[in-house]
């Protein structure tokens, strides 16, 4: 049974070789292109990259939630053993929300702004349990509580408009874990506020993952977020996982030029440097994605080793031995790493 | 309390949350549009003449004591403040061209003339809001068919169509199917004959179906304009259903403008019954309409200027109260302007 293998491996998420494309007039984008990862089971996974690389379509991706002219062309994503991709429209209605929420990056945009925050929690509750108005605004006011909003029982007769930022996300994540769900999506869930609340909602989100045990995809950019709160990573580029392993491995070992140059674009308390490193050049068009690598026109290392496979072959996904920590897998994309026809990794491991 | 000790395991240091939080005093959206529009004079005025002409509208009966049809013989076109014939009563605005009281037939004429008016004006924006909806939600096809619709129907001079159907089906009314209960019940509505009713209806479908499309684009717009924003996505990603997010995320969003719209419209509905009923091919006399008494008083404005005026008063002032009543709401309604 597909169900009890993938218990078995502990893996409550499973996406593989996942590529949504978007039909625009210009040409095809391929936000997403064949991404693999798993989440276990309460487990956090951050996801990591820059604007446009395809972070959100693959949140979007597992929801089902991509419109036109976007479309999920290949891949499966399994969840708890059922491929989301081949449920009817109503099975996935009744997963969303339910197993799996959303949390979205402008909380204030992401309620209705005529309905009260308690209503909106207890739509929820409506859809999913059939709770009534009286049994679902106690329980709404009870959620409002648990994620720290003083006085629920007044607020939950706020609007939106009355909220600021951080008790909007609040109530954002008050509406995603209603129903207790197994995995929660949080697309860049404290981008859009300030530095202190951003700090509040990550606790709030730490604390109230030990308590419900629920699995977290965070998707952000911010990689100050992803090691406080994740315990792996995967680094997203033009579409595609470029790098993944412990948030341990990839602070102290980062193997990707690309994961290299964000990590060392983060500035450090203390040193004084007279410039961050920076990563020259910007994310590549998705149109027309260049042949090889796609990283490898803003590589340094490629022009450091005189590199000539980086322009002609993509590299894959592999994984590598890490020496300092055998048990964790490490994988990587790119040929410092990997032998090929013709080509021998400068920094392959023997 | 119990609620402060439980956040106090998990927090060590617990601060004083709801001062910290402390938000100005929370109003409700229709409290502030309720008194957005207090603040609006003209409105208020308006609607304070539509309650009262509703009111006298509704009272009729009592009002008077004069019959809507009663035909007096030799007392036609009497000055306004007349003594009738037994001397006991007074016409207040006189009679008309048959004898009939005129006080009592405009009375009896903001019955019906503001029932097909508000009835037509319902009926518009409920077939507005769905067609819009579902054109706006759904797009693709059905927007398309949706919309081609709407603008052959613009395309067409609504005043020769609307003299054509209602020529036409006036003339084979007979053949017009109305339920009887509906029949009933207009005639208790408007103290007409049951069978005077067939009009009535009839007037309200051929309004309606001229004049659904301007408010379904517009609540199409809204649609589309909601549609984009992210709580959409949000409620869809909670496991929302279409109709769900249709009803409860996409109407009430975009209803501020129908509510404007419908209110406006329907000065303009009171105007079209009138002009229809003013030609002849709206609802006929003995049935009393603002525009058929407009009509009849036409003949004769020469020698009783005072007919023509005091049946059109009504339609001039219902129309510019609904207008600034329209212009209140919008103005209270806008989102651009928060107190």
């Amino acid at each position: 049974m597909a169900l009890e293998t993938t218990q078995s491996n502990g893996n409550l998420l499973e996406v593989r070789n996942l590529k949504t494309y978007f039909y625009t007039e210009d040409g095809i984008v391929k936000a997403v292109d064949g991404v693999d990862f798993e989440v276990k089971r309460g487990e956090v996974l951050g996801l990591v990259g820059e604007s446009g690389c395809g972070k959100s379509v693959t949140s979007f991706s597992i929801m089902r939630l991509v419109g036109v002219p976007g479309k999920i062309i290949e891949g499966s994503i399994l969840f708890d053993g059922q491929d989301l991709l081949k449920l009817s429209e109503r099975a996935m209605q009744h997963i969303r929300g339910n197993r799996i929420a959303m949390i979205f990056q402008q909380p204030q945009s992401s309620l209705n702004p005529v309905f009260k925050a308690g209503d909106q929690i207890a739509e929820v509750l409506d859809i999913h349990r059939s709770l009534g108005k009286e049994a679902g605004w106690q329980r709404a006011v009870e959620l409002l509580r648990m994620v720290g909003i003083a006085d629920p029982g007044r607020k939950a007769h706020s609007f939106p408009h009355e909220m600021s930022g951080g008790q909007a996300q609040r109530v954002m994540i008050a509406m995603g874990l209603a129903c207790v769900p197994e995995l929660l999506l949080a697309d860049e869930p404290t981008t859009a506020l300030d530095v202190t609340i951003q700090a509040q909602i990550l606790d709030l989100m730490r604390e109230l993952r030990t308590k419900m045990q629920t699995a977290i995809v965070l998707i952000t950019h911010d990689l100050g977020v992803v090691a406080e709160m994740c315990e792996r990573v995967a680094v997203m580029y033009a579409g595609q996982i470029v790098e993944q392993t412990e948030v341990k491995t990839l602070f102290a070992e980062p193997r990707h030029p690309y994961t290299q140059g964000l990590i060392g674009s983060i500035p450090v308390l203390g040193v004084v440097k007279g410039k961050l490193d920076v990563i020259p050049g910007a994310v590549p068009n998705l149109i027309n994605l260049p042949v090889g690598c796609r990283f490898a026109p803003r590589c340094r290392a490629r022009v450091q080793y005189n590199l000539e496979i980086c322009a002609q072959r993509l590299p894959e996904l592999r994984e590598l031995r890490s020496d300092a920590t055998p048990a964790t897998t490490h994988t990587v994309r790119c040929w410092l790493y990997h032998h090929a026809e013709g080509h021998t990794a400068p920094l392959a491991e023997k | 309390m119990t609620s402060s000790a439980k956040t106090a395991d998990s927090k060590p240091v617990e601060l004083d949350l709801a001062a910290a939080e402390a938000m100005p005093e929370e109003v409700s959206q229709w409290k502030v549009v309720t008194r957005r529009l207090i603040k609006h004079k003209l409105a208020v005025g308006s609607m304070i003449v539509w309650a009262v002409i509703l009111l006298v509208a509704g009272l009729a009966p009592f009002i008077t004591s004069y019959k809507v049809t009663e035909i007096e013989l030799g007392q036609q076109y009497l000055t306004p403040g007349a003594r009738d014939t037994d001397g006991h009563r007074i016409h207040l605005l006189g009679t008309d061209q048959l004898g009939r009281d005129y006080w009592t037939r405009i009375i009896y004429a903001a019955r019906i003339s503001l029932t097909v008016a508000i009835t037509a004006q319902i009926s518009i924006t409920i077939i507005g809001i769905v067609v819009g909806v579902l054109a706006g939600y759904f797009g693709g096809w059905l927007d398309a068919i949706f919309m081609r619709i709407v603008e052959f129907l613009l395309t067409l001079p609504p005043l020769p169509i609307l003299l054509i159907l209602s020529s036409l089906l006036l003339q084979n009314q007979e053949a017009i199917p109305v339920p009887r209960i509906l029949q009933r019940f207009l005639s208790w509505l408007l103290i007409i004959p049951p069978r005077d009713t067939i009009q009535v209806v009839l007037l309200i479908m051929i309004l309606v179906a001229l004049g659904w499309m301007a408010d379904s684009r517009l609540m199409r717009g809204g649609v589309l304009s909601v549609k984009e924003q992210t709580f959409t996505e949000a409620a869809r990603a909670l496991g929302a259903s279409d109709l769900r997010i249709m009803l409860q995320h996409m109407v009430p969003n975009a209803l501020a403008p129908m509510i404007v719209s419908a209110s406006l419209g329907l000065g303009g509905l009171i105007i079209y019954e009138a002009a229809l009923s003013f030609l002849g091919f709206g609802i006929q006399d003995p049935t009393p309409t603002w525009g058929n008494m407009l009509a009849a008083a036409e003949s004769s404005m020469f020698q009783f200027p005072w007919l023509p005026l005091v049946s059109g008063t009504p339609i001039v002032v219902c129309t510019l109260t609904i207008n600034f009543i329209g212009d209140g709401l919008r103005d209270a309604l806008d989102p651009r302007l928060k107190l």
